[in-house]
């Protein structure tokens, strides 16, 4: 298997492995794909066939309803899928989990001429709603950089979501309105666990617990059919004035249901948190760099875990500068992906996605 | 130091102003009451000086990015390329340094500086010739800095300190901290300007004994600005003056030294040497403080526009040339206090009349006193078509032909080259650090375009991540096509609600992104304000606008039905006309560079962070 076969090309659609053709989380819809989580910028394309972890399927049927015309392929994660490359030959497709959310899971295509791994949204370590992501040995590995400078450095998440706690129980103790503003799909169904397991009364905004629900459904118990995670936007006046968490999407940060609430105190939860100009951006009062994607050194030890001896990097601001630091910093050769888009999203501090 | 920037830290995520003050309240008091501290006056006035982003009660440390840049790559071992990447997504320099410190080993572990380490270091700094030698204070202070420390003191020093510790909530605070009477506090702060001092007169139970002194500025009396007059006052006890297109300042003369305090208070002294030169050498053996404006002055006297004064500002030590080129004069208005008697309690008329005394006693072309005329007579002159109808001007002026009047002297006072009027009372002391109804100033916007977006940049500081800068064009016939040529740039004038409505129209229509601005699809109308035009190479329209402010978005308005270039020419031929603005071209200022600008407030010039060289 030649070198250039296995390259990786960057096409408006998305990252493309021409050898088995097959795109890596496409942003646009394509004939194949393979979706590592079911986040909305990596779910966004549809595919006529879509490879997937069966979590991975589950949750974007539960986000975009039944209606999605792609044909789904789900990979278990005790298997393998064989696709032929144009030389004839065959590439095994298994998955490992990439810790990140529920289902989030690398592609590990083995080959005749090494193992090539497509991270995803990564992250080192597990927490009670996902599996533990770790670094999967390999020749070639595609490395998510979104927070691939040297000021990202996120505490410990079980010390994070310790505090998180905390502060809430304070803020209730004192008459106040604990807000977290996470991300509905992930974020949210790990502080909602971490909540309900200190006891903590929790509500949540309607796309936060269709969220928790699909994941009930998978087997991670937040509440939802016990009637224990509220859904904030039903309960009456008085219901709302109750002690209680309130968990939101970040997007809500500045909308009346949060800023006519006189009691609450609001808290971003993502890895920008540990930037002032996010926290004021959100008129947030307090910010916890909780993040389900790898800081800087995690970045830098599972690239050198893995034994890569080349890595793709892709996200970031700072890809070029990223790249750099990661080839000073271990012995291989680092090449960034700066990706075509054809749609431009903002990026807007504290919406990790 | 580090009960003050945990204190300071506190304000950060604090988003209510009383949470804000309790946290400031609770380090001054910890800190103004140490038993342990033999100098806690000292250590409080330090404090209370940093958390309003003081450096130090006078002179400047002139310690810029550049430096700051080099003292980070040293302390925290990160490339340049680092340091300016970190700088770009904090939006904050000083911020991407308390993080990158925070992986310094053993630097959480630091016992830190004392506050009268910090003192100390930046008396050093100001008095540091060399960049070498500031660079070694500066290292040895931040190799013993916490990573929160080094973050706030970075801000401080590059000014970037915004945690919402504005001067009210200071004086809130320092109320709070030693238990005294907010109005006292507030009192006693438009008379000793040092807020430190402040806080130890707080602390001792003194605010009574504060007063002025010649020789320490005090906060400015101000003009509540009005397009008109709405109810009726009566003309006989106003006075009017030309609204001077200058800089605010008080002149001040004390023990034979002559010391200029530009409008933030800071001493700009060496930017106007020819000033303090005439006050000092004319004012030989006495003592005053003068409250006046300064303003550039032409040929026959005639007064040049701000334009024109930019020369001079932010300049230390300006060239013979520069001098000769750009001369200033001090106009002065207000007198505030005159060999060591205080005036400020006098009415308006006194203090004028012994002004007048000392301005005939200087009798020096570089110190002026500003004429000022009864509003009565004001009136009538100026506007001759009223003459005939008015023989006897009588004091029962109704509001509408006040009002009508003052239109006509208006226009007269902008025919004068100034901006505009100012009504002062006769019978009012001089209400420091007030803006009341004593003082009023008329003045109005020169005019307003309908601009299209062209190109959109993202803010700093709590207006990072979203589009707030907006570079914006009028049409100009080309052949028989019409193009779009810039003519501007606006920062503010949006709340923040809009600006997020913005950034998302905006993102939308981008076409493409060059370095931090995004060129987007010309489509959005703003109505935008601007006190002036000049000519200008800046942009392809060839004109630039003075103070462009966000009027509204104009979003009943397609970007065909915007302005042109031959509007924006006949608007500038009427103010030529007016010899309000110089025909001519005004120098393009730099980017990125601290100093003095628009009316005399320390900024710091947008610019992208990182681009320092």
């Amino acid at each position: 298997m030649s070198a250039r076969e296995w390259a990786i090309e960057v096409r408006p659609e998305g990252l493309y492995l021409p050898a088995i053709e097959l795109f890596l989380d496409p942003a646009l819809p394509v004939a194949r794909a393979f979706v590592s989580h079911a986040h909305g910028d990596h779910a966004s394309g549809g595919a006529g066939e879509v490879f997937a972890s069966p979590e991975t399927l589950a949750l974007i049927a539960a986000r975009r309803g039944e209606s999605s015309a792609s044909t789904p392929a789900p990979i278990a994660w005790d298997g393998a899928v064989e696709l032929k490359t144009p030389s004839g030959a065959t590439a095994r497709l298994s998955l490992a989990p990439a810790g990140h959310i529920l289902g989030a899971a690398q592609l590990v295509i083995d080959h005749a001429g090494g193992r090539f791994v497509y991270g995803g949204d990564y992250r080192s370590g597990g927490d009670a709603t996902h599996a533990i992501g770790a670094p999967v040995p390999c020749d070639e590995l595609v490395l998510e950089a979104t927070y691939g400078l040297p000021i990202f450095r996120f505490p410990s998440r079980d010390l994070l979501l310790t505090q998180i706690v905390a502060w809430c129980g304070e803020r209730i103790d004192a008459g106040e309105t604990p807000v977290l503003l996470a991300y509905a799909l992930g974020k949210s169904q790990a502080l909602a666990h971490a909540c309900l397991a200190a006891g903590l009364p929790v509500r949540a905004h309607g796309a936060v617990r269709k969220m928790c629900a699909a994941y009930e459904a998978l087997g991670v118990s937040l509440g939802v059919a016990d009637g224990t995670l509220q859904h904030y936007a039903s309960l009456d006046a008085r219901a709302k004035k109750e002690p209680g968490v309130l968990l939101t999407p970040p997007w809500t940060a500045n909308h009346p249901m949060i800023r006519k609430l006189k009691s609450a105190r609001v808290a971003l939860v993502s890895g920008h948190a540990c930037i002032d100009a996010a926290l004021d951006q959100r008129r947030a009062d307090a910010g916890f760099a909780l993040s389900d994607h790898a800081d800087y050194d995690d970045l830098i030890a599972t690239a050198r875990a893995t034994g890569a001896r080349r890595v793709y990097v892709t996200h970031g601001e700072e890809l070029g500068l990223f790249a750099r630091l990661l080839g000073a910093a271990i012995s291989a050769e680092v090449v960034p992906l700066v990706a075509a888009k054809l749609v431009e999203s903002v990026t807007v501090a504290g919406e990790e996605a | 130091m580090i009960r003050l920037s945990r204190a300071l830290e506190r304000t950060k995520s604090s988003r209510g102003r009383l949470d804000k003050e309790r946290a400031l309240a609770d380090a001054f008091a910890l800190i103004g009451r140490d038993s342990l501290d033999e100098d806690s006056a000292g250590s409080l006035r330090v404090a209370v000086r940093l958390a309003t982003g003081a450096v130090t009660a006078s002179a400047p440390i002139g310690v810029g990015f550049s430096l700051m840049q080099e003292v980070i790559i040293a302390e925290t071992g990160w490339d340049s390329e680092v340091v300016r990447a970190c700088s770009r997504t904090c939006g904050d320099m000083a911020e991407a340094f308390g993080l990158l410190m925070q992986r310094v080993r053993g630097a959480d572990r630091r016992s830190g500086v004392s506050l009268s380490d910090v003192a100390r270091t930046f008396e050093l700094l100001a008095q540091a010739s060399s960049r070498a030698h500031k660079r070694r204070h500066l290292d040895e202070l931040f190799h013993r800095a916490t990573p929160l420390e080094a973050k706030y003191l970075a801000k401080v020093i590059l000014g970037s300190l915004r945690t919402g510790a504005l001067e009210g909530v200071v004086e809130n605070a320092i109320a709070r901290a030693f238990a005294q009477p907010l109005e006292e506090v507030r009192r006693a702060a438009t008379l000793v300007t040092d807020p430190g001092e402040l806080a130890v007169l707080a602390r001792d139970g003194r605010l009574a004994e504060a007063s002025m002194s010649i020789g320490a500025p005090v906060a400015f009396m101000l003009a509540t600005p009005i397009e008109t007059v709405a109810t009726t006052l009566s003309p006989a006890q106003w006075t009017v003056e030309d609204k001077y297109d200058g800089v605010r300042a008080q002149l001040h003369l004390h023990d034979g030294e002559a010391i200029v305090f530009a409008r933030g208070l800071e001493r700009v002294t060496e930017t106007f040497p020819e000033v303090a030169r005439a006050a000092a050498e004319r004012g030989r053996g006495r003592t005053f403080a003068i409250d006046g404006e300064l303003l550039a002055v032409g040929e026959g006297d005639k007064p040049r526009p701000f334009m024109a004064l930019q020369q001079r500002l932010g300049r230390k030590a300006p060239t013979a040339a520069t001098l000769a080129a750009t001369p200033v004069a001090f106009i002065a208005y207000d007198l505030l206090a005159i060999d060591g008697k205080i005036l400020l309690e006098f009415p308006l008329a006194d203090r004028r009349a012994l002004l007048a005394e000392l301005t005939d006693a200087l009798d020096c072309p570089e110190i002026r006193l500003s004429p000022s005329t009864p509003l009565l007579d004001a009136l009538d002159p100026l506007d001759p078509l009223e003459t005939d109808a008015l023989s006897e001007p009588t004091p029962e002026l109704d509001v509408a032909e006040v009002a009508r009047r003052l239109d006509g002297a208006f226009a007269a006072a902008r025919g004068r080259g100034h901006e505009g009027l100012v009504l002062k009372r006769n019978d009012a002391p001089y209400e420091a650090g007030r803006r009341g109804q004593s003082w009023l100033k008329v003045k109005r916007a020169f005019a307003t375009l309908d601009v299209v977006i062209t190109a959109a940049e993202e803010g700093h500081g709590r207006r990072a991540g979203v589009l707030s800068d907006y570079t914006f064009a009028v049409w100009r016939d080309e052949g028989d096509a019409r193009a779009l040529v810039n003519v501007g740039k606006a920062y503010s004038g949006l709340t923040d609600v809009e600006i997020d409505d913005m950034t998302r129209r905006l993102t939308a229509l981008t076409l493409g992104r060059y370095g931090g601005a995004r060129l987007v699809r010309p489509e959005i109308v703003l109505e935008v304000a601007f006190d002036g035009l000049q000519r200008s190479k800046r942009h392809k329209s060839g004109f630039a606008l003075r103070f462009p402010r966000i009027v509204r978005i104009r979003t009943d308005k397609t970007a065909e039905q915007a302005d042109d270039v031959a509007t924006v020419e006949k608007l500038f031929a009427s103010q030529v006309g007016a010899g309000h603005r110089e025909e001519g071209e005004a120098k393009t200022r730099g980017r990125g560079r601290r100093g003095m600008t628009e009316k005399g407030e320390t900024t710091r010039q947008l610019g992208l962070f990182g681009e320092e060289k």
